[in-house]
């Protein structure tokens, strides 16, 4: 899976409305809560087979940031 | 993880009753702060709708008195035939003494009988039968387990947090009997205690006993009850697959043999991702009871039987897996053979 395909995931699972960009701050957007980061922490495991501990989820600022763990498994 | 086999013990009888009070999340108008919208996203993904909730006064040992009287009534049981009384639950009715022996006097369980309580919640029922098995297996020929709780009660787990309330009430009764070359039950079970803090109250206990500051304007009590939803949630994803996949193989038991798994109904994007993650099939995974009762915490394994299973359990002979989880962090995973149970169904107090 791409890079890029990912987000779209996460935009559509977690149901994100408004437009996202990789330097979007994860706390600007509306949607973005703690079910939202559960959402997303099973997205990594059940889409990318990566078991991301919560703490580095925590660590993220914006939606690089987020991205970024996906690193070692995008096409 | 610790493996355990109990030998010489079935299974005989569930019961489960809930409070007639239905509480649906659409009828607070307050939630998210009014915003529909994200309630009914938090809705969807969590698969929480109605729940159960007490009236003041009325404790889970009420709800678990009623599911023994139905039990002993519809099997025909003797309270005196009762050898042990384990009464499991984070809602007892005090401090001191244990609830159990409260419940062998009102039940009319004789005085030649053990009563004792645990405190466990969503590993609960598995320890439960765990430590039942064990007791009917030392020479005990009929031990009652009830396991309930009223989470509700602790109303400040969502009340600080913008969230909504997912608990609902319960209180179950099961038997479990003595039988010579009974089918073995197989049990899996570990804790982290690394994270106690991921699901906990703070307060009332004797680390932090109650202060003149720990009660709202309303005058009920500041538990400081809480859940790190993303903890709980990395530690679901990866400790429970691994357990019903070890419960599994130390029985030599494959996913095919297995009629149901009943886990723990936390939510349903939980459950949708364990069965996932352990390549369970979905339609052998009840998870709507939660939907309609709300997570039963501690009871929410026999409430998904009678809810969903109840025709099943009743009439067939089945191979289950079981699966609880949460605060502790405990699991526990049980593989156990069912013949033509009781079921009561889930019944109002």
């Amino acid at each position: 899976m791409k890079r890029s395909e990912f987000l779209e995931n996460i935009i559509e699972v977690v149901e994100i409305e408004n437009e996202v960009t990789e330097s979007t701050v994860l706390a600007d957007i509306k949607e973005w809560d703690s079910l939202a980061a559960v959402t997303t922490l099973a997205l990594f495991n059940k889409k990318l087979g990566l078991k991301i501990p919560a703490s580095e989820l925590a660590k993220c600022t914006t939606v690089a940031d987020l991205l970024d763990l996906g690193n070692s498994q995008y096409a | 993880m610790l493996k355990s086999v109990i030998k010489n013990v079935i299974l005989t009888g569930i019961s489960v009753v809930v409070p007639p009070n239905a509480v649906s999340l659409l009828d607070d108008p307050t939630l998210y702060g009014g915003d529909e919208k994200q309630l009914k996203r938090v809705m969807k993904s969590s698969g929480f709708h109605t729940r159960r909730v007490i009236e003041d006064g009325k404790t889970a040992s009420d709800l678990c008195e009623a599911a023994a009287r139905h039990l002993f009534k519809d099997m025909n049981v003797d309270p005196t035939e009762i050898d042990a009384l384990i009464f499991l639950s984070q809602t007892p009715d005090y401090h001191m003494p244990a609830t159990a022996c409260i419940l062998q006097h009102k039940l009319g369980i004789k005085q030649e009988s053990a009563a004792f309580d645990v405190n466990q919640g969503c590993a609960g029922y598995g320890y439960g039968l765990w430590l039942a098995s064990m007791i009917a297996n030392s020479g005990c020929k009929k031990v009652l387990l009830l396991v309930g709780d009223t989470s509700t009660k602790y109303t400040d787990m969502f009340k600080e947090h913008n969230s909504a309330p997912v608990f609902g009430d319960a209180g179950s009764a099961t038997l479990l009997e003595y039988k010579e070359n009974a089918d073995p039950i197989y049990f899996d079970i570990g804790t982290d205690g690394s994270q106690f803090e991921a699901i906990m109250a703070q307060n009332g206990g004797f680390r932090n006993p109650p202060k003149p500051d720990m009660f709202y304007e309303d005058g009920s009590f500041k538990y400081k009850a809480q859940m790190d939803g993303l903890k709980v949630m990395e530690f679901t994803l990866s400790r429970v697959p691994e357990s019903i996949n070890s419960v599994l193989e130390g029985s030599g038991t494959s996913k095919d043999e297995i009629d149901y798994f009943v886990l723990h109904q936390a939510n349903k994007f939980i459950l949708q991702n364990i069965a996932d993650n352990a390549d369970i099939p979905l339609e052998k995974m009840p998870m709507e009871t939660l939907s309609k009762y709300g997570n039963q915490s501690c009871t929410s394994i026999p409430g998904a039987i009678c809810d969903a299973l109840k025709d099943e359990v009743s009439t067939k002979k089945l191979k289950l897996c079981l699966s609880g989880f949460g605060i502790g962090l405990s699991w526990v995973s049980i593989v156990i053979n069912t013949d033509k149970i009781y079921c009561s169904g889930i019944r109002e107090l």
